[in-house]
């Protein structure tokens, strides 16, 4: 990737990803799929990560209000407003705010997450382990 | 009996860091190293069994070429100029990867973990890239708690542990916590044990036994390969190193590694780096949690005899041979996420040392290595290993007890000491011959084992006493948990109308969230079966070999399952605060008891009864009959629950009450107790009383002591802290005073104490000020820990703990400022 395209990408994240501070609370788990997705297209480094990688994770809220998932397959990721059948890991969460504080806070913590009932996942706990990982890279990489 | 003591002084008074430079040295080194994460095993273990296992080959063998794979392509790594040859990782202090265990636990932190607050452990950018994109994507559906999650349809048991607030269970994270049997690997090689399984294996009656003995072969020849690949190292380095201390170092490394472990050992020497690189191997294939080299003093002692004999050795080449394998046993430690950090962060991986005691023959078998070792312990003042002596009141002399009385209050922590006549019996009570008993050795913490027979697994269960408390006041739920109906519904505790009706629900709710636990316990030992069998460590072992069987089905000469318990006094305290408080002195009623829990005292007039709780309340670790029929009856209900089941070895579940820092970790996550303590608190530690709860010294011990030995078959954990020697008092006397008081607990029947010779001021001050004493060691329960690496809770704790003054036998008051400082923090 040369170095204008390279800055375009890292310009569109970041806005993103200062978009995902700010907005409101039931909006973070769409714009963080969305920026995920963006950047996988966009950064062929960041893509490596889901080189081969086949996994199905749906994240639904305790009261329901919201309900996502995204798919990888095919060095591609999709993402639904749906839960989707058959997910390797399905993340409940109290609300945004809580996801948040597991995924994209300062100092993301699934456990602290989970200890404190704010969190909960049914299902294979390494997928919830390398989402959190691609969530981290993308903060770390592109916040403002 | 115990060999004639050459030893002019057994203190070694003349030996001191100075007069050893290079241990000063090498020590210095070491607290100056900072952790690092070691990939290397899990490159090479994840090479063979993603690009280079052949479908169809039997597991047991898999696992064998992957460990010889690793062990054959291991850089050859010299840090630093320590005598004995080997390393436990590629880094000077590493933290190894196991992916199959619980290595994935750090993925999301792979990019921050060099650089976090709390004990960071540094991790190159390439390595982190490699574990990402190469190492954990293998592993994700292959790990011991996926493939259980997907075996067992992920039982409630599985979820409950996940919940970490109710028990955990140490399968998914090591098969570990064991001592293996070194002597046939130093007296005929391993070389001999290949050999054995080679001829074995051509008469095995089925594949199952086939493939065992083939693997032991394959995976032991890794050791070879390994030894080799050292020894030509050091054979280079000799030849190019100017230095003539150090080239001839190389020189002898290099001949060294050319002989052992594969032949022989001939000197002390060669045996020390042969049980060295025995354990190196045993890392290679599991990780170090608590696997314990063992007796050393005995299990070394003939090479040392011979080679003092005829004037090759002498015993302060010995001492430094001594501290080179400690700080050996300390290259070493686990990889942690951050939360288990903050929760349970500080210990090691805990190797035990186990030293005096009698032998096999019932005598005394202290020698001069016990006090060699003593004197090594004295020295280092490391937190690995977890040095422990045996002492038998009736065989062991009282110069032996009073010189691991003097080493206990020089490093202020360390060893700690265990009853050979009642560890003996328990062990007999659990099946185990005489003899064998009488061999018995520490693993890890507290936890007893017939050396080398005896597969312990002792580290299976951590369970977490309060919850069944708490499940009991809230009809089968926890505040943790909120609304979710966790347990059997044993009905409303306001409508008991007696202590015994509380005490009948109370142990529905125990014996149910056992049998969950040990559900479990039985679902990850089939999945190791299934994917993580040991044959090096099985080929280390007494039992397996004749067998046929790798000691994860049950080849160990005896198999047995440990279940450790935490906030036995804080669960003994909230079931007398019950009787005494609710049923006998009416002092509040049960609905205003659960009414307290729920609001954690705080709402108007809850504090007076919190205070009338902590105080009043007749407290375990007191005379109080109330306090002591219910620790008996605890104990004794414990022990009768695990001892219905048999595990999927074939052996017995043992009970036990050590807690390493699981209570002030669990104490962070659980609700108030009727014994007065609020939400948040760190619990008790081990079996031992409640801070300030037993003001009296001999009545603590003799109310620990009481509870049955035979009901405690794991090892307990009882944490003493002592005020120390006061300027201008008699050392001897002060000595003589310690021992003194071990030597009476120990008739009263108690199996272990361990302490902290410190003040609450100075472990406050130094928590205020590392830099006072940053190398302080402490006990915390069961092992050794670095004060500065503990969390806020577990120093508090330590803080906090009842210290005793040692010639009134009282203890000394907490200073207001300590309960002030406690409660800021909660």
């Amino acid at each position: 990737m040369n170095f204008f395209k390279r800055r375009l990408i890292e310009h569109r994240v970041k806005g993103a990803v200062s978009e995902m501070n700010s907005r409101a609370m039931d909006l973070f788990l769409e714009t963080l799929l969305r920026i995920m997705r963006l950047a996988l297209i966009l950064d062929r480094g960041y893509r490596k990560n889901i080189e081969g990688f086949q996994g199905r994770y749906a994240f639904a809220s305790r009261d329901g209000g919201i309900a996502a998932s995204a798919l990888f397959d095919g060095n591609r990721m999709k993402v639904k407003n749906r839960l989707v059948d058959h997910p390797d890991i399905t993340i409940e969460f109290k609300d945004g705010k809580a996801l948040r504080r597991c995924l994209f806070s300062e100092n993301p913590d699934i456990i602290a997450a989970i200890l404190d009932n704010e969190v909960s996942y049914t299902g294979n706990l390494n997928y919830l382990a390398k989402f959190a990982y691609m969530a981290k890279h993308l903060q770390l990489t592109f916040a403002l | 009996m115990s060999e004639t003591l050459p030893l002019k002084d057994p203190g070694f008074s003349h030996v001191t860091l100075e007069t050893l430079p290079r241990i000063f040295s090498l020590r210095e080194a070491h607290f100056r190293s900072e952790t690092e994460v070691c990939i290397e095993r899990a490159r090479w273990i994840t090479d063979y069994m993603k690009n280079l296992r052949p479908n169809g080959e039997p597991m047991i063998v898999s696992r064998a070429r992957a460990v010889n794979h690793y062990l054959g392509h291991r850089d050859p790594h010299f840090p630093d100029d320590n005598l004995l040859a080997g390393s436990t990782t590629s880094k000077a202090l590493g933290a190894p990867l196991y992916p199959e265990l619980l290595g994935l636990m750090v993925w999301p932190e792979l990019e921050t973990i060099s650089e976090r607050k709390i004990n960071p452990q540094k991790l190159s950018r390439e390595d982190a890239a490699c574990c990402n994109l190469e190492i954990f994507p293998f592993w994700m559906d292959r790990t011991v708690l996926e493939v259980t999650r997907k075996k067992f349809e992920n039982p409630l048991s599985l979820q409950l542990m996940e919940k970490i607030v109710f028990y955990m269970n140490g399968k998914a994270g090591c098969i570990s916590h064991c001592v293996p049997h070194f002597e046939t690997a130093l007296e005929k090689g391993v070389s001999h044990i290949i050999a054995e399984a080679n001829h074995r294996e051509k008469s095995a009656a089925d594949a199952m036994g086939k493939d065992f003995y083939r693997a032991v072969q394959i995976a032991m020849a890794g050791i070879i390969a390994y030894a080799a690949r050292l020894s030509e190292a050091a054979g280079k380095r000799a030849e190019t190193e100017a230095d003539p201390l150090r080239k001839k170092n190389y020189q002898e490394m290099a001949e060294i590694c050319s002989r052992v472990p594969s032949k022989p050992a001939r000197t002390f020497r060669e045996a020390v780096n042969s049980l060295w690189l025995c354990q190196v191997g045993i890392h290679a294939e599991n990780i170090n949690m608590a696997m314990s080299p063992g007796r050393l003093d005995q299990i070394l002692y003939p090479w040392y005899r011979r080679d003092v004999a005829e004037g090759r050795l002498t015993p302060e080449e010995a001492l430094e041979l001594g501290c080179c394998l400690w700080l050996k046993l300390s290259d070493n430690t686990n990889l942690v996420p951050e939360t288990a950090e903050k929760l349970w962060g500080g210990a090691g991986s805990t190797p035990a040392v186990t030293l005096g005691g009698v032998g096999r023959d019932g005598e005394d078998a202290v020698n001069d290595l016990s006090y060699i070792f003593l004197k090594v312990t004295e020295l280092m003042r490391l937190r690995d290993p977890s040095v422990n002596a045996r002492y038998h009141v009736e065989k062991n002399s009282r110069a032996y007890r009073d010189r691991v009385s003097e080493v206990v209050i020089h490093t202020k922590a360390i060893p700690a000491f265990h009853n050979d006549v009642a560890a003996i019996e328990t062990l007999m009570n659990q099946g185990v011959i005489e003899a064998d008993a009488r061999d018995y050795a520490i693993v890890g913490c507290v936890e007893l084992a017939s050396a080398g027979r005896d597969f312990v697994s002792s580290s299976s269960i951590m369970f977490n006493l309060a919850a069944a408390m708490e499940m009991t006041l809230k009809d089968g739920k926890r505040g943790v948990t909120a609304d979710a109906q966790i347990g059997p519904r044993t009905g409303d505790p306001c409508s008991f109308t007696s202590f015994e009706a509380f005490w009948e629900a109370f142990k529905t709710q125990l014996k149910w969230l056992l049998e969950q636990a040990i559900e479990l316990n039985e679902h990850f030992g089939h999945v190791h079966q299934e994917i993580l069998p040991s044959p090096l460590l099985s080929g280390l072992f007494k039992g397996p070999m004749e067998k046929g069987m790798d000691l994860v089905f049950g080849g160990a000469r005896y198999n047995s399952s440990g279940g450790s318990h935490v906030a036995f006094p804080d669960v003994c305290d909230s079931l007398n605060a019950i009787e005494y408080g609710v049923f006998n002195e009416k002092r509040l009623t049960m609905a205003e008891m659960v009414d307290a829990m729920t609001h954690n005292f705080e709402l108007p007039g809850q504090e007076v009864l919190r205070l009338w709780l902590a105080n009043r309340i007749p407290r375990f670790g007191t005379d109080a009959p109330v306090a002591v029929k219910n620790a008996q009856n605890l104990v004794r209900f414990i022990y009768d629950v695990y001892q219905e089941h048999i595990n999927y070895r074939g052996g017995r579940y043992r009970p036990a009450y050590w807690t390493m820092t699981t209570h002030a970790g669990q104490g962070q996550l659980a609700g108030a107790l009727p014994n007065g303590r609020k939400a948040h608190e760190p619990f008790s530690s081990g079996i031992t009383p409640a801070s300030q709860a037993a003001p009296s010294l001999t009545e603590a011990f003799r109310n620990v002591a009481c509870l049955s030995g035979e009901c405690i078959p794991g090892g307990e954990a009882l944490n003493m802290k002592y005020s120390p020697l006061l300027a201008g008092e008699d050392v001897g006397v002060y000595t003589d005073r310690f021992g003194s008081m071990v030597d009476a607990y120990f008739r009263e029947g108690g199996l272990q104490v361990q302490f902290n010779v410190q003040t609450y001021e100075r472990l406050r001050a130094v928590k205020d000020n590392p830099s006072l004493d940053p190398e302080m060691l402490v006990r915390v329960s069961g092992y050794s820990a670095y004060f500065r690496d503990l969390s806020e809770a577990m120093k508090e704790e330590l803080i906090t703990r009842t210290q005793y003054d040692l010639t009134s036998g009282r203890a000394v008051p907490l200073p207001l400022s300590s309960r002030e400082r406690t409660h800021e923090f909660f």
